[in-house]
């Protein structure tokens, strides 16, 4: 009776199968060290070829100046902080993963938190680019920095923008080292399973001597901890900034007050449907992948992307009442010109791609569906760039003077530069995977040891016992 | 499986309890009653306040349970049966805010004074919101029958999550006790979104409202925040207070769930603070009057140091105190943190509500009378429906997985 309640009850493994210390490192690391499937130089090539789109048109934006662009009087900021913000919205997936559901101890999390955090230094790479391209003169990026010199010039410290320069740069370095740190007991594995003189050497200098002695995982945990703590408030400090861009100064539209959490959940989301876009397909590509990422971790990542869903349709649904509560022409305006002005398409996918779409979510069935969720998650990155586009054109385009309006509209140069950004980033996702182990497997024994073997950490032989224990928290 | 005859000692607190809040109540009415008779405008406005502070608790209740039972939080089943009593008395809470409706809109809401409707363009153009589909020289029609939806809407779904846990603890066998925990999920995460759209329109009604000229999209997410940090600050007190009485000694006396609760805490506090001092940025530095107003009204006339308070107490002393491992292992500090977090929602509600009717910081002994008033009220309710059913949730075996963790 007992047994038959537990089977019951049980909830889908974090885990497809047996797993042996062995075999969790043989699945992974041979991915990395193997010749890989012809579709992955298919998608490296379509990535490089994006990546080479956006070289030439940076190469032509500072030959001949942002003009390129179609930024203009009214609407100075376009594509370009559209896209800066859609970037850095997606990296959050990988903050929130590495460090927010570490601290709240969940096991799903080891799965997909190598991977989510290189989306995130991807994206943020892809982000950065944007607002220092945008500056006009990059090669002087470096007076946003306050750095004592001749000219006497100082940041302007009171600007949103200044916050910026210091909220992304400190989120990438801090990406970039919790991404590091996870990454050298694996290192070292592929070190010692290198057959080549070259690979051994190289993974060796990355590694930095890993012999994984009780001491080195005593610092290893304790580096690890310390920055999930440095993380977690980057994942809510960096957007609310982002935020602020907008929400310090005056336009209607943009001066709201639930900016900061309402970003936050907004680049939660878009953040989860990137991981969901890139993970199912890499399922499909690389079928070890799925022992480790089950139809668990895509349930728990949709759901996310419900919660924050919500949150970003509780979001619309506040402005649109207090644009109508406000009492003030402006503000009521703004509401209309979103439904009915010229950019009224972009406002109405909004709705139907991050509000109303993302409902079928509810559904325990949509949520293992993986064909669904995969469109899904490319309607809600369609919809999340939208909602840029609705905060930074729409409310630029039409503010207080009739006699100050205007029109948006991208150019070639726009476009070339967006996607091949998107190119970029799908380089560097399959360079990832083709030279770095895509999953956690140090973390991935540990978990397997905790969740099946009751011992935190221990590194006995797992043989072949029943997954019994309920996957989720712990 | 916990009996009544072990828990006698709580209960008997419990009924203990009771009695006393029986006596506050009879208290704060007598207060009132004098203020109604002598002042009746500043005690319909401190019945206000005191409505405000105590809907507050309820709807925090209700809040918390719904996230209990929507993530299935283990950490929250020790509390979960305050959080069911502390959600049922909202049609009560509700029903007692009758007589401002009837008698005392006008001294509260400024928004029903026919010379400011006939003046000020902005309030015109507000009213509907109010009064429609009547004009503005007739009822507020409007504005009733939304306390009619909430009053119906929050009291139904405190009501179903009450049977479902009603019909947990009387399952015949544990399969049919989980599908039950479980099939709440759903319904639990369908109700935060109704609880969050309701609750935005009813933080307009009864507070930003007061202030008919502002408005700010951030305002009801930080009385969320408020009212679930009260009701787990309240809850945590309760339990740790009876730590070592049955049902709870030996069940929640683990670091497992004071680390989750402290940190939950820490959590609400940072959040709080998060969201406060955004709103506060973005109205600074846009620096429009139509924004600033509220905080030019709440930085003078004495009111500034409730918010030098605010500061101190609601962020910078509980975010070190729950922060510190040393909180959560030691049960009494613990309790102090969460005393600390109520009185200090007393401060902040005080100054959220009572600079719209006094630009001078004043307390009036009715405020205090209607505080302690809706406060009896509200425990007696509570503690009632507490004794109605045991402490713990029965037939809970998630409850036992923590119990026989390791401490």
């Amino acid at each position: 009776m007992q047994e038959a309640i537990k089977t019951r009850l049980q909830e889908p493994p974090l885990f497809e199968g047996q797993q042996t210390d062995a075999r969790i490192t043989e699945q992974i690391a041979s991915i990395a060290e193997h010749p890989h499937p012809r579709a992955w130089f298919l998608w490296f090539g379509i990535g490089a070829a994006g990546a080479l789109m956006m070289v030439t048109t940076i190469v032509a934006l500072l030959a001949i100046g942002i003009g390129i662009w179609g930024v203009n009087q009214p609407v100075g900021w376009g594509f370009d902080i559209i896209n800066f913000v859609w970037w850095i919205g997606i990296g959050h997936a990988g903050t929130l993963i590495s460090a927010i559901l570490l601290l709240l101890r969940q096991g799903w999390r080891m799965s997909i938190n190598r991977f989510a955090e290189a989306m995130t230094i991807f994206a943020v790479m892809c982000a950065g680019l944007y607002p220092l391209l945008h500056t006009g003169r990059p090669w002087v990026a470096y007076w946003l920095f306050p750095i004592p010199n001749w000219l006497a010039m100082w940041p302007q410290f009171r600007s949103p923008l200044e916050w910026d320069v210091f909220a992304v740069s400190t989120y990438f370095s801090v990406s970039l080292l919790f991404w590091y740190i996870g990454l050298i007991p694996d290192l070292a594995t592929m070190r010692d399973r290198a057959k080549s003189k070259i690979a051994k050497f190289i993974h060796g200098i990355f590694s930095w001597g890993w012999r994984g002695s009780a001491l080195h995982w005593l610092r290893y945990e304790q580096a690890y901890l310390l920055l999930a703590g440095l993380s977690t408030p980057l994942v809510l400090s960096v957007h609310s900034i982002v935020s602020f861009d907008f929400a310090i100064s005056i336009v209607p539209g943009w001066h709201v007050t639930i900016f900061p959490p309402y970003f936050v959940a907004g680049a939660i989301f878009s953040g989860f449907a990137m991981v969901l876009t890139l993970v199912i397909p890499f399922r499909i590509l690389y079928p070890a992948l799925r022992e480790y990422i089950t139809m668990k971790h895509i349930d728990m990542m949709a759901k996310v992307m419900l919660a924050t869903g919500l949150i970003v349709f509780y979001g619309y649904l506040c402005e649109m009442f207090f644009g109508w509560y406000s009492a003030n022409q402006f503000e009521q305006y703004l509401v209309v010109n979103r439904f009915t002005g010229p950019y009224w398409m972009t406002f109405w996918a909004l709705l139907l791609c991050n509000g109303v779409i993302p409902q079928i979510l509810w559904s325990p069935k949509m949520r293992q569906n993986l064909v669904v969720l995969f469109i899904l998650s490319i309607i809600i990155n369609i919809g999340m760039w939208f909602e840029r586009f609705v905060i930074i054109a729409i409310s630029l385009h039409r503010d207080f003077l009739t006699s100050a309006w205007g029109q948006y509209v991208p150019f070639t140069a726009d476009w070339t530069m967006f996607i091949g950004s998107i190119g970029f980033f799908l380089m560097m996702m399959f360079l990832f995977a083709r030279f770095i182990p895509m999953l956690a497997m140090a973390e991935l024994k540990d978990l397997w040891h905790r969740l099946y073997h009751g011992g935190h950490g221990g590194n006995g032989h797992s043989g072949a016992h029943t997954p019994a224990p309920r996957g989720g928290g712990q | 499986m916990a009996t009544t005859t072990a828990e006698q000692q709580v209960r008997e607190r419990i009924a203990n309890g009771r009695k006393l809040a029986l006596g506050a109540l009879v208290l704060g009415l007598a207060g009132l009653g004098v203020g109604l008779a002598t002042d009746s405008k500043t005690a319909f406005q401190a019945y206000h306040l005191g409505f405000f502070y105590w809907f507050g608790m309820a709807y925090g209740c209700l809040g918390m349970s719904l996230l209990i039972h929507a993530v299935r939080g283990k950490w929250g089943l020790p509390l979960i049966r305050i959080f069911e009593s502390g959600a049922r008395t909202i049609p009560f809470i509700m029903l007692a805010y009758l007589p401002v409706l009837l008698f005392g809109m006008y001294p509260v809401y400024e928004w029903t004074h026919q010379d400011v409707l006939q003046t000020d363009a902005i309030v015109r153009a507000k009213s509907p919101f109010f009064y429609a589909p009547a004009s503005y020289e007739g009822l507020p029609i409007f504005f009733y029958v939304r306390y009619a939806i909430y009053l119906i809407a929050f009291t139904w779904l405190a009501n179903y999550l009450w049977k479902s846990s009603v019909a947990q603890d009387s399952a015949k066998d544990p399969l049919e006790a989980e599908a039950i925990s479980r099939g709440r999920s759903g319904p639990a995460a369908g109700g935060i979104v109704a609880y969050m759209i309701l609750l935005t329109i009813a933080m307009v009604d009864y507070g930003q409202s007061l202030q008919p000229h502002w408005f700010s999209t951030m305002y009801a997410v930080i009385m969320v925040v408020s009212f679930g940090y009260n009701a787990l600050a309240l809850a945590v007190y309760m339990v740790l207070r009876w730590r070592d009485m049955e049902p709870y000694a030996g069940k929640i006396n683990y670091m497992d769930y004071r680390r989750d609760w402290g940190n939950l805490l820490f959590t609400l506090t940072v959040f709080w603070s998060y969201v406060s001092f955004s709103q506060f940025l973005i109205i600074y530095s846009g620096n429009l009057y139509e924004f600033t107003q509220f905080y030019l009204l709440r930085n003078d006339g004495g009111w500034q140091y409730l918010a030098y308070l605010l500061v101190i107490f609601q962020f910078f002393v509980p975010f070190f105190l729950f922060l510190a491992p040393r909180t959560k292992k030691i049960p009494q500090q613990l309790l102090v943190g969460t005393v600390l977090v109520m009185a200090i929602r007393i401060v902040h509600i005080f100054w959220e509500i009572k600079p719209m009717f006094s630009k001078t910081l004043a307390i009036s002994p009715f405020d205090i009378a209607a505080l302690v008033g809706f406060g009896g009220l509200w425990f007696y309710l509570m503690f009632g429906f507490l004794l109605q059913r045991s402490l713990l949730p029965q037939n809970e075996p998630r409850l036992a997985e923590v119990a026989h963790g390791h401490s």
